[in-house]
């Protein structure tokens, strides 16, 4: 049996045993507020016909098996989500690389990015909801302030550490400046950029839902703490399971992106130090 | 053949003047390089021959001094000049494929130029079977060489190599040593190569510069009249060629 194939039998049993377990455990204690997996599962598809938590699921063809709550809440809390990681991205490498271009501009702000970026956002909450108000604006700023700072702060430092001797072939070379940006200071930091973009991209899925827990009227964070207020507890488990593979999705995306983009520098790694 | 391409006037350099860690690299250095020339600029390590290379290049300006290329002070890199710098893994762009890598000097040329340009310079280093392939999957002698074509494809009329072969094998320098010598008879270039090599700088030039250690100045101008074509065993071999490695080698071991 090949590598690959066994780890795939591994994980799907291990997945089995747990799964059991949890159904085995949960029947026998009989807690409300952990449901079998018997009950959660169905929930993805059913609901239990109440209004607030429609299923994120169909069990009809022609709707895609996508329900209700697909759009409803899932597609706003992601979208929501995107965006903020976008802001979060065009800034953090904008103002990276100027900042990681500039010694003295480094100079000025360092304390200033450290002290802002100290504070847990959070905390910001409630305040943000004040001054900004309620709607999408201020969630996805405030998930784009939470998860700026990594790819920021890797911005800076891939721009400000391009080999020096590389710098000099531009220079004789008379590259312009625009082009060296784009042809020498931008991939030559593109894998520290990237990693930043990989940890931030975890931290926006815990904004998301964190900036949807108050003045929200759909999303996954609204319906996690209506369904608490409610009692709905096989819908918060469904949910729970939904970002769950959520999450798995998106890593594997970054995963994905991370390969093509920088396959150079992973086999270039192999073989030497750069 | 005999005006001159370069001139280095009195060029001194001190790294950090007025400050405590103040290092004088260059004491004073005078020479001249004819259109076409060969010159190699020798000296012992640390002898501030990078320095003097940076200067000519115009990517720093010296304490003291000018250097000029055909005629004009330099100010800044001029054009018509490409180089050659010793550590091929760091020059090259590890994201960019061998071609790519040749090509990106060429962004003011149109698309067919360049591509032309390209596969002129990758076969004269005798690579254009691996344009394809990422820098990083060639050995550091092919390595060498891709610079070596991205300098050539931007039609220099001055090259300067910066120790370009001290991080080869010895095999593959001397291969390196010929294709030189080669693209030199082929297009006449002008070339300024240092090295601390005095066999390496006997062998490809028609001038030696010996330098002193640091701060340097030139401990003689040496010109080397041995025959063209020349070749690793007859020209090594010969009694001239004795004769100006001795020279060189008691010069700079005074």
């Amino acid at each position: 049996m090949s590598g690959r194939l066994w780890r795939a039998v591994t994980a799907l049993g291990s997945l089995t045993v747990v799964v059991i377990g949890w159904q085995l455990l949960t029947v026998w204690s009989e807690s409300y507020f952990f449901p079998p997996p018997s009950k959660v599962f169905p929930h993805l598809w059913s609901g239990n016909g109440g209004i607030a938590e429609p299923p994120y699921l169909s069990s009809s063809p022609s709707d895609l098996f996508l329900g209700a709550g697909f759009y409803e809440d899932l597609v706003p809390s992601m979208w929501r989500m995107l965006r903020g990681y976008a802001m979060a991205a065009a800034v953090g490498i904008g103002v990276g690389t100027a900042l990681g271009l500039s010694r003295a501009a480094r100079q000025y702000t360092d304390w200033i990015i450290n002290f802002v970026r100290a504070i847990p956002p959070p905390a910001l909450l409630g305040i943000w909801i004040v001054v900004f108000g309620l709607g999408d604006g201020p969630k996805i700023y405030l998930i784009a302030f939470a998860v700026v700072w990594p790819i920021l702060l890797n911005t800076i430092d891939g721009v400000a550490s391009v080999d020096e001797q590389r710098m000099q072939v531009a220079a004789v070379f008379k590259i312009p400046f625009r082009r060296q940006l784009t042809g020498l200071y931008l991939p030559s930091a593109s894998p520290k950029i990237i990693s930043g973009m990989r940890i931030s991209l975890g931290f926006a899925l815990i904004m998301m839902i964190i900036s949807e827990f108050a003045g929200a009227t759909n999303g996954l964070g609204f319906r996690l703490k209506e369904d608490l207020s409610f009692f709905n507890f096989p819908d918060l488990w469904a949910t729970m399971i939904l970002l769950s593979a959520i999450g798995l999705l998106l890593n594997g995306l970054m995963f994905w992106a991370e390969a093509r983009i920088l396959g150079w520098h992973r086999k270039a790694s192999e073989v030497s130090n750069l | 053949m005999n005006s001159t391409a370069l001139s280095v006037d009195s060029v001194g350099h001190v790294y950090g003047q007025g400050t405590v860690e103040q290092f004088h690299a260059i004491g004073e250095v005078s020479f001249e390089v004819d259109r076409g020339e060969v010159v190699c600029i020798v000296g012992p390590s640390g002898c501030g021959k990078s320095t003097l290379m940076r200067i000519m290049a115009g990517l720093m300006r010296p304490s003291n001094g000018m250097v000029s290329l055909d005629g004009h002070p330099i100010e800044g890199v001029p054009a018509d000049l490409a180089m050659v710098f010793q550590d091929y893994s760091r020059s090259l762009f590890p994201w960019l494929r061998v071609r790519p890598n040749v090509e990106y000097p060429l962004r003011h040329l149109a698309k067919a130029e360049r591509a032309q340009r390209a596969t002129d310079a990758l076969a004269d280093v005798g690579l254009s079977a691996h344009d394809r392939k990422y820098p990083w999957e060639l050995s550091g002698g092919m390595q060498q060489r891709v610079a070596l074509a991205r300098a050539l494809a931007v039609q220099p009329r001055i090259l300067l190599m910066d120790e370009p072969f001290a991080s080869v094998d010895a095999q593959t320098r001397s291969d390196l040593e010929d294709l030189v010598l080669e693209i030199h008879a082929e297009t006449g270039i002008t070339i300024v190569l240092v090295t601390h090599d005095i066999d390496e700088s006997v062998y490809l030039a028609d001038k030696v510069i010996a330098l002193s250690a640091q701060p340097s100045t030139v401990l003689e101008t040496i010109e080397v009249d041995l025959p063209r074509p020349r070749n690793q065993l007859d020209t090594k071999e010969s009694s001239n060629f004795l004769h100006y490695r001795h020279h060189a080698y008691e010069l700079l071991h005074r």
